[in-house]
């Protein structure tokens, strides 16, 4: 332990040992033993100490219990907001056998009723004849 | 240390097992507490980071693994961090109230308050800490107040030993000088090594 090492230690760490590194504690309070130096060095940092004990602390310690529940309460309620999707319900695989059969047999079915509807397939005149015909016997009225 | 380790309690957490929680918080809640309170000096926002803290603890404790650079299984250390980060990360508000007007809270620091608790000095010494940066002025409350280790301090600030030194020594060089009249010392001088 150096004069110069002792000297930063107790810049940083202040006068009480307790608070200086482990590993050179022993070898900074075998220098202090000898070295008036060290010591007057040392009665200005346990007076700047004694000043940083005196630094307020604002907050009272909450009471553990009801901070416990706060807390517990809060991340349930956190946990609440996030809504998961409800799972969709698969039916089952004959009723979606129906179905499919269902749905090609209506397609069918329209595809049927559409066709012979449909006059330029049914009869090979055209929408526009069937109207011109209309106007015709309307004119005849 | 009575009863299940702070790690078990983890593990029980990690379960749902709210009564290992409210241990937890009873066992660190006032230190805790005190630290925040002298990080972010405004009541409000130590509260609110203490809560924070603890919900991380509750919401993480499932994924949460014992590990310390040092291999150790440390909850303590790993909880600081995070509160402290907390103190760091919050944006600082205006101290709003009279630190005269805030009974002072007491706590189990060594010799705390012995011989110069007077209010002026309060008052003087907690305007001298709250000009510090942040980072210093946590590195100054966990080696002065929480008594942790320098190994202890750089892993809760994610520094080295040698850079949470610096902030030490940076911070109490400050208050010195801050303080000077009341400390009875000079201005501190900028280099080391013994007069």
């Amino acid at each position: 332990m150096t004069p110069a090492r002792f000297a930063e230690l107790i810049d940083a760490y202040g006068a009480d040992a307790k608070r200086w590194p482990e590993a050179e504690r022993a070898a900074a309070l075998a220098l202090l033993a000898h070295a008036p130096e060290a010591r007057a060095r040392l009665e200005e940092a346990r007076r700047l100490d004694a000043l940083i004990d005196a630094w307020p602390q604002p907050a009272a310690a909450p009471d553990p219990a009801q901070l416990a529940a706060r807390v517990a309460h809060t991340a349930q309620e956190s946990a609440g907001n996030v809504v998961p999707f409800a799972p969709r319900r698969k039916a089952p695989a004959t009723v979606m056998a129906w179905a499919r059969a269902g749905a090609l047999a209506a397609a069918g079915i329209c595809g049927l009723v559409i066709g012979m509807a449909d006059p330029t397939t049914s009869n090979g005149a055209s929408a526009l004849d069937l109207y011109d015909v209309a106007q015709v016997e309307d004119a005849s009225w | 240390m009575d009863g299940p380790s702070d790690e078990e309690l983890m593990t029980a957490v990690a379960r749902g097992e709210q009564r290992a929680f409210a241990r937890l918080v009873e066992r660190h809640s006032r230190r805790a507490t005190a630290l925040a309170g002298r990080i972010t000096l405004n009541r409000a926002d130590a509260e609110e980071v203490v809560q924070e803290a603890f919900m991380r603890v509750w919401v993480k404790a499932p994924s949460w693994r014992p590990q310390t650079a040092s291999g150790d299984a440390l909850f303590a250390t790993w909880f600081r961090r995070v509160l402290v980060n907390l103190c760091i990360d919050r944006r600082r508000r205006p101290v709003s109230e009279d630190i005269e007007a805030v009974p002072e809270i007491a706590d189990d620091a060594p010799s705390a308050l012995e011989s110069i608790a007077s209010s002026e000095t309060r008052k003087r010494v907690g305007d001298a800490v709250a000009e510090l940066p942040e980072r210093q002025r946590a590195a100054l409350a966990l080696c002065h107040f929480d008594e942790v280790s320098n190994i202890e301090a750089a892993e809760i600030l994610g520094l080295t030993v040698g850079a949470v030194e610096s902030l030490l020594v940076r911070a109490r060089r400050q208050l010195k000088n801050s303080l000077a009249d009341l400390a009875g010392v000079g201005p501190a001088a900028k280099s080391g090594g013994l007069p």
